[in-house]
């Protein structure tokens, strides 16, 4: 079992579950070649809300992202980009709430490499700098605020435009063979349902977190026993980490 | 956005003795400059009684020093995280803390609650300030009386230095000192004294400017605005004034309309 599949599947199940509800489309960006076809803006971002044509993940309203990695290629579809809801230019004049999904299919992950590859990737979402898109993200709350601004949605920007740069941005990883990314503007209760699988993957990112600021290996007094109880890659970086201070003390 | 990329935000600070109408003036001149709908305008209330944001209708949720302080507590606390996701966090907070209205955003800096220095924060937040005033055309400062707190906490430049003054020798006084500390304080491109509340044409004639100090004009007390601020009304919804007329004759002084 890899770190992330139990998420995976259950990401697979909501999919099919709106899948049947008819609410979900799918669009290919082919990675790398075709770029994501939007001009870039790189300093002057912000977007005011006189300026917004949609906004998403406002504060007051649900907001989930987060990224997983797995290591299976066959679950992966390279550039595919999949909306549950309603694409950009059909939330024109609207606020919802908003998820966002990443999910990679890795190479050569192991107890040593996880974790900086993860700060890594779980950065490059600030590298993205689309014009007429701002993008307001916090980690620790797996949130993202997102705003696309009028002139940018009169001259076609999409999830098509935001996603292809997202694959882009994670296919120049040397490590990552595929990338997919998942939208979804349904409604606020699917948002929950996916922030549900979010906060689950968040007490792992977490646990990995903590074993690298703190390199405290108590298991009796850390929160996170629990999940490294139940996670064999989380044991298995601890060790890692573990056996590193003891060979660095030695 | 209206500015092109290759063009920085006209940065306006306003200081002076305390009384002397600055709030209002500021207030003012974020009115004119947002008329043109055309233009940002990011006000910056930097005075820690956040009187700005009455001035202009705003209600604030959130300061620049509410994060300060989270983010303090946080460390200390030992809830570290590294500095690009500490950085990723601070944004997202500061850009939940900006307070707008149609072409207007408003930020209020706030009070320090925790003593001690905090140096590396306050860099950090006041990099993050000029990042998001970057995105505005014009950024308009009411600040303390000095011009310290505004280099210490909430920006390192400003194009323009606006000192205020009523008709009192001490306030001249204090907008004369001012402009001498900032010449070494802060980095700014023009500076100019504004006469505050004057009653009439012969009272400014009378008064005596030091040489160095370059008039951009006066204004008259105004009862409307008088009784815009007595009442906390929004000074954005004056249509016109004699005050606002002499505002945008200062503004244009310093080419800035």
């Amino acid at each position: 079992m890899g770190l992330f599949d139990k998420h995976y599947s259950e990401i697979v199940t909501f999919l099919d579950q709106k899948k049947n509800q008819g609410i979900v489309s799918e669009l290919f960006h082919t990675p790398h070649t075709h770029g994501s076809g939007w001009p870039s803006e790189k300093n002057r971002n912000l977007v005011l809300g006189s300026d917004t044509a949609v906004e998403l993940g406002n504060p007051k309203d649900a907001s989930t992202s987060f990224l997983i990695w797995v290591n299976q290629p066959d679950k992966i579809k390279n550039g595919r980009i999949t909306i549950v809801g309603p694409d950009l230019p059909q939330l024109s004049g609207q606020q919802a709430s908003f998820g966002k999904i990443v999910i990679v299919d890795t190479a050569d992950f192991n107890e040593d490499n996880t974790y900086d590859r993860y700060r890594e990737m779980e950065l490059l979402r600030y590298d993205i700098h689309l014009k007429g898109y701002m993008m307001r993200g916090v980690s620790q709350q797996q949130r993202e605020w997102s705003r696309v601004s009028i002139e940018a949605i009169n001259n076609g920007f999409s999830f098509k435009h935001l996603g292809g740069a997202l694959i882009d941005q994670f296919s120049q990883m040397p490590y990552v063979r595929s990338v997919e990314t998942i939208f979804i503007t349904a409604s606020k209760k699917d948002v929950l349902e996916v922030k549900a699988i979010s906060d689950n993957v968040t007490t792992l990112i977490r646990a990995m977190n903590k074993m690298a600021d703190e390199m405290s290996f108590d298991c009796d007094t850390c929160d996170y026993s629990d999940v490294c109880g139940d996670v064999a890659e989380l044991r298995a970086m601890r060790n890692a980490l573990k056996n590193k201070e003891a060979s660095a003390h030695a | 956005m209206h500015n092109p990329q290759n063009k920085k935000a006209s940065v306006l600070a306003l200081c002076g003795k305390g009384g002397v109408g600055k709030t209002s003036l500021s207030a003012t001149i974020v009115k004119i400059l947002s008329s043109d709908s055309n233009n940002k305008v990011l006000a910056i209330d930097a005075d820690p009684a956040v009187g700005l944001s009455t001035a202009l209708g705003v209600n604030v949720t959130k300061t620049v020093d509410n994060i300060r302080n989270e983010l303090i507590q946080r460390v200390e606390s030992g809830k570290t995280t590294d500095k690009a996701e500490m950085l990723s966090m601070l944004d997202y907070e500061m850009f939940s803390a900006l307070e707008e209205k149609k072409n207007i955003a408003f930020l209020a800096i706030g009070r320090p609650e925790l003593e001690g220095c905090y140096c590396q924060v306050n860099h950090i937040l006041k990099d993050l300030i000029a990042s998001v005033a970057d995105n505005f055309d014009f950024v308009v400062i009411d600040g303390e009386a000095g011009i310290e707190q505004i280099n210490r906490r909430v920006m390192a430049k400003v194009s323009h230095l606006i000192l205020v003054s009523d008709a009192s020798a001490k306030g001249i006084n204090v907008a004369k000192t001012i402009q001498n500390v900032s010449k070494t304080a802060i980095d700014y491109e023009k500076a100019g004294l504004i006469l505050n509340r004057l009653r009439n044409k012969d009272e400014y004639e009378k008064l005596v400017i030091p040489a160095e100090i370059d008039c951009l004009g006066w204004i008259p007390e105004d009862d409307t605005i008088r009784s815009y601020d007595i009442d906390g009304r929004s000074i954005l919804e004056i249509d016109d004034s004699p005050a606002i007329a002499a505002v945008e004759n200062c503004l244009r002084e310093m080419g800035l309309k």
